[in-house]
C-alpha cells in the first residue's frame, strides 16, 4: 500500500544542512495500523508529510498503491491527496469562522452537491458523537471534540489512508484514549493508518510500532506490540 | 462550500481587517469620484480665471511704427476689418490662436481739448467648442473710464456727444490705475464712426491655444502661422499674461497629475499591507487547504476573491461618499460654476470596475506569497 524506498530529506538551515531522514525504507500494508514513535526532532512528522505528498523528498521514492506520488504533476498529486489521503493534526487546524459542519464539509470536492455534503457531514458527526455540536464554532468545543471534528473532516472523502501527526498531543489522557478508540474503529473499517506520536498511548490498538531515531528506523523496532 | 461562501464567512470573522481595507479603498474612491464630479466646475473655474487674466496676443498691421505703438498703446496703422474673418477662415488658426476680437483704438479730442482714447471692440470669433469671452457693448452706448467720466461730469444713464452722434452712458468704470481710466469703450462700429475710419481696425486681440513644451518657442510658431494666414499683420505676445495663463493651466494639470498617483500609491500600500497581514494570520488555514488537496488557484482565488469583494463594497461606498462630498462642499469651493456640479452615475460603474480591479492588484503579491507558503511549516505551527 505505502512504500518508502531509500527516502531522505535534507533541510538547509542557517547553521548548515540538516538531515531529517536518512535512506529510510518502510512498507505499510493495506489496512495496517502503524504507529511511528520517536523523540522530538527525530523526523517523524517529516516522514508523515512525505507520505502525504506534501513534502518533496531529497532522495528516494514514496509509492502508494504502486504509484510514485512525487512523479506526478502537482495538480495530480493534489487531486490524489484529496481523494486518497486524510490528515489529522495535533493542532486540529479547524477554521475558526466555520461551524463544525462547515469544517467537516471543507474537504468536499466542488462537484459534490450541497445536499450530499450535508448528509455525509451529519453521518460522520453522528458516528463520532458530535451531531448535537454541528452548528457550534470550534472555540465552543473542548479539545477532544475539536480533534473528533478534525477526524470527521479527514474521513469526509472516504480516503484509503489516514495520516495523523501527534493526534493526541494536545489532549488529556482520557481524550487521547478516546481518539485512539475512534482511530481503531476507523482502522477496523478497512483504512490504512499511520500515526506519529512521541507518547505511549495507543500501542494496544496498533498492528505495529516503529521507532524512529535521528532520521532512521531503529533496527528490530517494527514488531507487533502484542 | 463555495469559494464565495468561504470568503464571506472569513471576511465577517475578521471584520477589523476587512473594515480597514474598505475604509482605505473607500477613501480613495471617494477622492476620485469627488474630483471627477467637481472636475467640470474646476475646469470652468480655471477658464474663468485665465479669461480674467485677459488676452495675451495682439495682432497689429505689419507697418506699425513700434515706437509710436508703445508710446500711444495702439497702432497708428489700420487694416481692413475683413482681416479678422480671413484669419478665422485659415484652417489651422484655432490650433494656435483663439478668441479673435477685432478692435479699433484711436485718440479723440472731446470738448476743452480733453484727449481720450476711443476703444471699440467687435464680435469675438471663438474656436469650436469655445464660448466668446467678455461681453459686447451695445451700439449706441458707451462705457466711460474713471477719469473721462470725472472730467466730463457725467454718470450712468446720461448722454454724451461724440463725432456728431449722441451716445448713452451705460457704465462709468471704477478707477483702474491704468490708461483704461482715459478710455471710452464702444462697439467697433461706433468707434469706426467716431474716429472716422469705417470698415477699419488696427488690432486683433487673441489668446494663444498652444500648450508647448519648454523646448519650443511659442512666439516663433505663432509668427510662422500668422505669416501664412495674414501676411499684412504682425503678432506681439504679452509675455507676463501668457506666462500667468500657462502657470494657472499647468498648476491645475500638475495638481491632478500629482494627486492621482499619490492617492493610488498610498491606497495600494495600505491594501497590500492589510492583505499581507491577513495572509500571515491565515497560515494554518492555507496549510489545511493544501492538506485537503486544494491547488494554488483555489488558494489565490480566496485571497483575490476577497480583495474583489472588498473592492465592490468600497466602490459603492466610495461613490456615495464622493458624490455627497462633491455635492455638499463643491459649490462652496467653486462658487462661480456651482451649477456644473451634478451627480454623475457613470462614475458608479467606473468605481465598480476600477476599485475591485485595483484591490485585486494590491492583493496580488500577498496572494502570490500565500500560494508559495510552505504548508508543512504552516501545519506544524499552532
Amino acid at each position: 500500500m505505502i512504500e518508502c524506498q531509500s527516502v531522505s530529506k535534507l533541510y538547509q538551515t542557517r547553521k548548515g544542512v540538516v538531515e531529517s531522514l536518512r535512506d529510510l525504507d518502510l512498507a505499510v500494508g493495506k489496512g495496517e495500523f502503524v504507529i511511528i514513535r520517536g523523540p522530538s526532532g527525530c523526523g517523524k512528522s517529516t516522514l508523515l508529510f512525505l507520505l502525504g505528498g506534501m513534502l518533496h523528498p531529497s532522495g528516494g521514492r514514496v509509492m502508494i498503491d504502486g504509484q510514485d506520488i512525487y512523479g506526478m504533476s502537482e495538480s495530480r498529486r493534489n487531486a490524489f491527496r484529496a481523494e486518497r489521503i486524510g490528515f489529522i493534526f495535533q493542532m486540529f487546524h479547524l477554521l475558526p469562522f466555520l461551524d463544525v459542519s462547515g469544517n467537516v464539509e471543507l474537504a468536499a470536492p466542488g462537484s459534490v452537491a450541497s445536499g450530499a455534503r450535508t448528509e455525509r457531514s451529519r453521518q460522520l458527526l453522528d458516528t463520532l458523537g458530535l451531531l448535537d455540536r454541528a452548528s457550534h464554532r470550534p472555540d465552543q468545543l473542548s479539545a477532544g471534540e475539536r480533534q473528533r471534528v478534525a477526524i470527521a473532516r479527514a474521513l469526509f472523502n472516504e480516503p484509503d489512508v489516514l495520516l495523523a501527526d501527534e493526534p493526541t498531543g494536545n489532549l488529556d489522557p482520557e481524550n487521547a484514549r478516546e481518539v485512539f478508540k475512534n482511530l481503531s474503529r476507523i482502522h477496523r473499517g478497512g483504512k490504512t493508518l499511520v500515526v506519529v506520536t512521541h507518547g505511549s498511548i495507543g500501542d494496544e490498538y496498533a498492528d505495529r510500532v516503529i521507532r524512529l531515531k535521528n532520521g532512521s528506523i531503529v533496527p528490530d523496532s517494527t514488531a507487533s506490540p502484542a | 462550500m463555495s469559494v464565495f461562501s468561504l470568503i464571506v464567512r472569513e471576511l465577517w470573522f475578521r471584520k477589523g481587517n476587512a473594515l480597514l481595507s474598505v475604509i482605505g479603498l473607500t477613501a480613495a474612491v471617494a477622492v476620485f469620484v469627488g474630483f471627477r464630479t467637481t472636475s467640470e466646475a474646476s475646469r470652468k473655474e480655471t477658464i474663468r480665471i485665465t479669461r480674467d487674466i485677459g488676452f495675451n496676443l495682439r495682432i497689429i498691421p505689419r507697418e506699425t511704427d513700434m515706437v509710436a505703438f508703445w508710446n500711444h498703446g495702439f497702432s497708428d496703422r489700420t487694416m481692413d476689418q475683413s482681416a479678422v474673418d480671413r484669419l478665422a477662415g485659415y484652417e489651422k488658426v484655432f490650433m494656435t490662436y483663439n478668441h479673435l476680437t477685432p478692435s479699433l483704438q484711436g485718440e479723440y479730442s472731446i470738448r476743452d481739448g480733453l484727449q481720450v482714447i476711443v476703444s471699440g471692440e467687435g464680435d469675438t470669433i471663438a474656436g469650436k467648442g469655445k464660448k466668446p469671452m467678455g461681453f459686447r457693448i451695445k451700439p449706441g452706448t458707451v462705457h466711460l473710464g474713471y477719469q473721462v467720466a470725472a472730467k466730463l461730469g457725467v454718470s450712468k444713464g446720461q448722454s454724451i456727444e461724440l463725432g456728431g452722434n449722441t451716445y448713452q452712458v451705460a457704465e462709468t468704470l471704477i478707477e483702474a490705475g491704468t490708461d483704461e481710466d482715459i478710455r471710452i469703450y464702444t462697439s467697433l462700429e461706433d468707434a469706426q464712426a467716431i474716429l472716422d475710419k469705417p470698415g477699419r481696425i488696427n488690432e486683433i486681440r487673441a489668446i494663444d491655444c498652444l500648450c508647448l513644451t519648454s523646448d519650443q518657442d511659442p512666439l516663433s510658431i505663432l509668427r510662422d502661422e500668422l505669416k501664412k494666414a495674414l501676411p499684412e499683420a504682425e503678432v506681439l505676445q504679452m509675455k507676463s499674461i501668457a506666462d500667468a495663463r500657462a502657470r494657472q493651466r499647468q498648476m491645475m494639470d500638475n495638481y491632478m497629475a500629482m494627486a492621482t498617483p499619490a492617492i493610488l500609491l498610498v491606497c495600494g500600500a495600505w491594501l497590500g499591507t492589510l492583505a499581507m497581514l491577513n495572509v500571515r494570520e491565515r497560515k494554518s488555514e492555507i496549510g489545511i487547504y493544501r492538506a485537503l488537496g486544494k491547488g494554488s488557484w483555489s488558494i489565490a482565488g480566496l485571497i483575490l476573491g476577497k480583495a474583489v469583494i472588498l473592492g465592490v463594497m468600497a466602490g459603492v461606498l466610495g461613490f456615495g461618499l464622493g458624490q455627497w462630498v462633491a455635492l455638499h462642499f463643491g459649490p462652496k469651493i467653486f462658487t462661480q460654476t456651482a451649477k456644473s456640479i451634478q451627480p454623475d452615475f457613470t462614475l458608479l460603474w467606473m468605481a465598480l470596475i476600477i476599485a475591485p480591479l485595483f484591490s485585486a492588484i494590491a492583493a496580488f503579491i500577498p496572494a502570490s506569497l500565500a500560494v508559495r507558503q510552505d504548508p508543512v511549516e504552516n501545519l506544524r505551527i499552532g
